[in-house]
This record gives C-alpha cells, structure tokens and sequence, in this order.
C-alpha cells in the first residue's frame, strides 16, 4: 500500500517536472512591438551602471553567469550570455526590461522583487556590453590618480600618498580611499594589509615580519587602490630589504639521475664511459689488427 | 702420411669445397625468392612513406598504448639476434665441436636481426629527422641512450665476428669462383685481406675470433638486459620487474634457437648440406632448446605467479587480463602452445628429428613473437589511473595495416640479409670443417696455390 503511495506520488512529480520541462522548453518570448522602442525613463550613467552590476552579480549571475565568458548554467534552454552581439542586436533596451520584468519559463519575473530603478540599471547593465550603447557623463575612474611610495627602515613601514588631478591637471590629495598592499610571490601577490588615506591623501601599514623574501631579504610590495571601478588601475611597487632570507636550494643543481645531461651522476659517468670506450678500444683493436694479416703472410 | 692417404684427404677437401660453394653459384628458385622478400618490402616501404607522411596516427597506437607492435617487434628482433653470441661464442669457447657448422648460420641470423633492430626502433619514432638528437641531446641516466649504444655495439662485433671466420675461406673462394661476376671476385679478394694460410696468420685469426667470443658475451647480455631495463626501469605493472633482464635473455635463447632449428632446416635442404647438417645436429639443437626453454620456464613461473599470488592493487587487473581476461587466449597460447607443450614433445628422440624440429621452432619462433607483444600491450593499458574520459580507439589496441605492413617488410629485411649473406659466402666455415675432418692447413694452401 504504502509503497503503491510512495510510487503514484513519484509518478505524480515526474509528470509535473516533465511538464514544467516541456513548456519551458517550447515557450517562446512574446515580445509586444511597443516595448521594443521603449526608452528608460533617464539617460544611462557609469553610476547607474555599476549599481545595475551589483545587482545582476546577486540576482541573475547565478543562471547567466558574467556576460561575454559563456558559463552560464547548462539549461534547456539556455540561459543567455549578455556579452555576445546576438543577444545584444536583438535585444533593446525596452526589450531586456520587458523580460526582467516578466520571466518567462525558467526565467524568474523581477516584477515584484527589485525596485523600478533597480530593474533600469540592471537593463543598462546588460545594455552596456552593446557597443552602440551611449552612455553620459564621464567614466569615474577616468580621473587620474596618482601613488607615490616611500619607506622607513627603522620602523619597516610603508607609506604611501594618493593623489589625483583635477581639471587644472593640479595633483591634490585623494582622501578617504582604501589602498591595498601586497607582496608578489610566485603564483599572485598575497594581501599583506589595507589602509584608508587621511585628509592628505598618506595611507601606511607595518611590514610583516613573516614574510619569505629572496636569498637578500628582499620582497616586491604591490600597492594599489581597492576601487579600482572609481579610481582606475593606478599601481606602484617598491622593493624592500626587511622580508626573511630565504635559501633556495635546487636539486636540479646537483648531479641526480633525474637530472638534466649536464648533471648527470659522476658513476654513471664514469660506469658508462669507461665501459663504452674500452669494448670499442678492443673493437678497434680487432679491425686494425686485420692490416697484420698481409704482413704474417711471409712465413 | 703417406701418398694415398693425402690423396683421399685432398679428394675429401675438394668435396667440402664443392658443397659449400655449389650454392653460391646457380640456385633454383632463388630469384622468386629474392623477389618476394623485396614484394614485402616494397609494400612496408609504401605503408611508411604514407606513416611519414601522415604521422603516427596511422598505427594503432594512441595516448596509452604509446608502445605497439614497433616496440613489441624490436625485442623480438634483438631477442633472436641474441643466439649468435650462444652458439658461437659460449658453446664455442666451452669446446663443442658439433656447433661448427652451424656457428655461421647463428651469427648471420644474429647480424641479420640485429641490424633491422636498430630500424625498426626507427619506425617507432614520429619524427624519425629527429635520431639525432638523441646523440646531440641525449642523457645518459637515459635507459633508452644506453639501448642505442649497446644496439650498435652489439651490431659491429656481430659483423666482425661473421666476417673473421670468413677470412680464411676467402682463397678457396677466389680459386672456385672465377665463373663468377668481377665485383664478386674483387669483394673476395679484398675480405682475404691477403690471406694465404701462414701460421702466424692462423695464430692471429683465431686469437682475434677469441677475444671477440669473449667480448661479445657481455655485450649481448647488456643489449638484452638493456632492452627489459626500458621496461623494467618504468614503474608499471608487469614491467617493474627485478628478474626482467635475466626474464628476456633467457627468451631471447629461445626466440634465437627456433630460428637456428629452422634455418638450419631450410639450409640442410634448400643448399643440400645434408651430410653436414644432418639429424645428429637436430637432435643436439632440440636438447639445448629444451634446456633453454625450461630455464625460461623457470622464470616464467617467477614472473608471473609471484603478483599472482599477492594480488596487489593494480596488479590484479593485469594479471586478471592476462590469466582470464582480454589477452588470456593469446597468452595461454603463447605459454602452453609456444613453451610448454614443445618442452614435452622435444624430450622424445623421435621430435628431434629435422622435419618435427622445423614444425616445434616455428610455433615456438610465432610464440615467441606475440609473447613480446604480451609484454608491451597490456601493461599499457592498465595505468596508474583510470582510463576516462577519452575518445573511444584509446581504450583498445590491434595493430593497423601500416603496422603488420612495415613490421613485414622488418622481418623481410632481416631475412633478406641473411639470403643475401648465405648467397655470397658460405654459410659454413670450410677451413673448419676441413680441420675437423683431420685435413692440415699445408694441404688447403696447396689446394687453394698458395704454397
């Protein structure tokens, strides 16, 4: 009995995923023509935008992943990838909102779940990896920014001084932003520390003193702004003595049998070499004795 | 002696002479077969200019089993040219005597083979414009750099030991010859290297042909050794042996001492030399086979029931594969059909005899063939890890066309150069024999006029 449950109840499941599964797979977007031509009801901006990324980064990346590097979620159908100039030339402005706005199939609707500016950014979002996009007003991270680093020895500290130009092209000070300070080791720098600059744009941290540095104790310091979207890609690096020495020793400058021919073990060398030339000594030997045949031919 | 015993030994001396150069000169049937080996050649050298040209993807061979039948033939080959150092050498310096006459035989299968060797590794390779590199480049904590020198070492003292014995039949040569073309005449002069049967030139003949026995045992261990180190040397399941270099020189016996039995089967009969290899040479053949093949047995039965009985991980699924699985028809029939059951047989006398001793060294020649093939395949196909996730022709190997055409025109090759050997020279040293059947070195110089 309760098995015969359990199994109309699977049945029951299956056919309602198998439905859900076929309208999703068959349904098409029904875009009406007046939405196609509809416009925002302000101009796009680079803030709007990045508002519309924070948003799409926690609502729609899961499914559509970040537009332009395909790894959307491998559904029927197929979310879409928002970088690619398919989706972007057929797809408006009004268009992308009327599908935010509505969902359809496995498409959630948005209508209800983010606010009207919201659902506008998110579309200038999507909308901004059309190269025919306009968008207004200036890039914020346009604005030239300026690090200069110094160091104090005594106290291993590293200071740093951000600055930025303004319409005059006068260099002043950038208060209030995070700077990031990083150590370059083999694979990626590591995050030794962050620092919010004063009122005179001078941000400073202690060096740490567990860091590995070369066979001198020098260590390469990688300082650069964490809002790289406001203040650009403004990096400086220094070099400083106060990192632990470290040692390398590598193998592969002694003589191993996996080394390089170069460093190959003195006994084998030996071993084979010695082997090798005294066969064909005696190999020789026996051809150039071959000429003393004629001459033992007078008895 | 008196005048009428030197006269029988004369007629006696003019008898070898006869028999052994009679082949040399008209041979019926011998250009069909020169044609033949040539028609395998041809197509080998066909199916490898399109290998060439088309890379390796036109064998089997794929990302895991990267060793086919190349490989898998270039151990038969050194393997067989192996019995040259046995017969000639071992036997030889122990004092047999009853290995003269197929002392030569050995040596120009030994010379044959191991020549091809060194091709058919060359075969193997994608990009074969790249040899050298293994000369300009090569490391010599490489087993595969120590392969190539022993290969080529083993190859010149081969040659050198096939070419000292001749050097005393040469003026029998020059005298019988001269029906013959100019070059052929030429060639046997300059091989005499002024040759005329001194004492002192006897002295130092046979002083070099000993150092060379000597030399050469060493060296064809080492080739052998040397090839199942390739193997032994890579930490893979059924090659990670510690017997592996004593396992493939006591086949290698084997392999060579079937091909011996069926030259010395076509040679007796195809060159009538009957009386000079006769059953007596048969039946000393078999009995060193048995010898051969039980030692082989012996390691066998090492290599094989030890991971058996352990069943460690890994081995398991080779040792399944072999005993039950996929290549268990080819193994049992490479084990009982190619080592056990002519172990049995070759104990009767009756077995020994020519024409049973040819069928025996056949199915223990095809055996031994396809139990290198048993060596390098399925190894390869049980790998540390798993195979997954692979396109479908990487999880099984059977030779391609190209490979069974260019492994063809390999054992033609070999065959081919001993034809052309046994054409040009006698396959049997007549001085020995002469000084075997009690002629004195005076009386070969006066029938050859060098007194």
């Amino acid at each position: 009995m309760n098995s015969k449950k359990i199994t109309y109840k699977g049945l029951g499941i299956v056919m309602v995923l198998f439905f859900i599964f076929s309208i999703s797979a068959n349904a098409q977007w029904n875009v009406p023509d007046h939405v196609k031509n509809k416009k925002a009801p302000q101009d796009a901006t680079y803030e709007l935008i990045k508002t519309g990324k924070s948003v799409y980064n926690k609502k729609c990346s899961s499914c559509h992943g970040q537009p332009g590097k395909g790894d959307f979620l491998k559904l029927n159908p197929a979310p879409a990838d928002f970088g690619t100039s398919d989706f972007q030339d057929e797809n408006t402005e009004g268009t992308v909102f009327f599908k935010l706005d509505e969902g359809m199939g496995g498409m959630p609707s948005f209508k209800h779940q983010l606010s009207e500016t919201d659902k506008w950014c998110v579309t200038f979002y999507i909308k901004s990896f059309d190269d025919n996009f306009v968008v207004k007003g200036e890039k914020s991270s346009s604005i030239k920014t300026n690090l200069t680093v110094s160091s104090d020895n005594e106290t291993k500290k590293l200071k740093v001084k951000a600055e930025f130009e303004d319409k005059n092209e006068n260099l002043k000070a950038l208060k209030g932003a995070d700077v990031a300070f990083f150590v370059k080791r083999y694979f990626g720098n590591l995050p030794i520390g962050n620092a919010e600059t004063d009122e005179n744009g001078n941000a400073e941290i202690v060096f740490p003193d567990d860091i590995a540095g070369d066979s001198t104790g020098n260590a390469e310091v990688i300082i650069k702004f964490k809002d790289t979207d406001a203040y650009g890609n403004t990096t400086v690096t220094k070099t400083v003595s106060w990192a632990n020495p470290v040692h390398y020793e590598n193998p592969l400058n002694e003589r191993h049998m996996w080394g390089d021919r170069a460093s190959a073990p003195l006994w084998l060398l030996i071993t084979y070499f010695s082997v090798v030339l005294g066969v064909w000594a005696v190999i020789l030997w026996v051809v150039f004795q071959l000429t003393r045949i004629n001459k033992l031919a007078k008895k | 002696m008196d005048k009428e015993n030197t006269n029988e030994n004369k007629k006696s001396l003019n008898q070898i002479v006869t028999d052994l150069t009679k082949p040399l000169k008209k041979h019926y049937g011998f250009r069909t077969w020169i044609l033949f080996l040539i028609g395998i050649i041809m197509l080998g050298l066909f199916a490898y200019v399109i290998q060439l040209q088309k890379g390796l993807g036109v064998t089997a061979m794929r990302d895991y089993v990267s060793w086919g039948l190349y490989i898998a033939s270039f151990i038969f080959f050194v393997a067989t040219a192996l019995i040259g150092m046995l017969i000639s050498s071992v036997l030889g310096l122990i004092g047999y005597k009853w290995i003269t006459p197929i002392a030569r035989i050995a040596e120009m299968i030994a010379v044959g083979f191991a020549l091809w060797a060194g091709l058919v590794i060359i075969f193997d390779m994608g990009r074969p414009d790249r040899f050298w590199h293994l000369f300009a480049y090569g490391r010599v904590q490489s087993p595969i750099v120590w392969d190539v020198t022993v290969v080529m070492t083993y190859v010149a003292i081969s040659i050198l030991l096939y070419l000292l014995p001749l050097i005393p039949d040469m003026p029998f040569l020059k005298k019988v010859m001269t029906d013959q073309p100019k070059w052929k005449q030429k060639m046997y002069h300059i091989l005499s290297f002024g040759w005329v049967g001194s004492e002192g030139q006897y002295k130092l003949i046979k002083k070099l042909i000993r150092v060379l026995a000597v030399l050469i045992i060493p060296v064809a261990l080492a080739i052998h050794t040397v090839t199942s180190w390739l193997f032994a040397m890579t930490p893979r399941v059924g090659w990670a042996s510690t017997i592996f270099g004593p396992y493939y020189v006591t086949g290698a016996f084997v392999t060579g001492g079937a091909a011996v039995v069926i030259a010395m089967f076509i040679f007796s009969r195809d060159f009538r030399l009957r009386n000079y290899i006769t059953d007596f040479h048969f039946d000393k053949m078999g009995k060193l086979m048995v010898l051969l093949m039980l030692v082989y047995l012996y390691f066998n039965l090492n290599e094989f029931i030890i991971p058996g009985y352990q069943q460690q991980r890994g081995e398991d699924h080779h040792i399944y594969a072999l005993f039950q699985g996929q290549f268990a028809l080819m193994f049992w029939l490479v084990q009982i059909g190619g080592m056990i059951i002519p172990i049995i047989l070759l104990l009767f006398k009756k077995m020994r005899k020519p024409l049973p001793s040819l069928i025996i060294g056949i199915a223990v020649l095809i055996g031994a063939f396809f139990k290198r093939y048993i060596i390098t395949i399925p190894t390869l196909m049980h790998p540390h890890l798993p195979i997954q996730n692979v396109p479908a022709d990487f999880h099984t190997y059977w030779p391609t066309a190209f490979e069974w055409s260019i492994t063809g025109m390999a054992i033609a090759g070999a065959v081919l150069v001993i034809t052309i050997l046994a054409k040009l020279f006698p396959i049997m040293p007549i001085w020995e024999i002469a000084h075997e059947e009690g002629i004195t070195n005076e009386e070969m110089n006066e029938f050859t006029g060098n007194n």
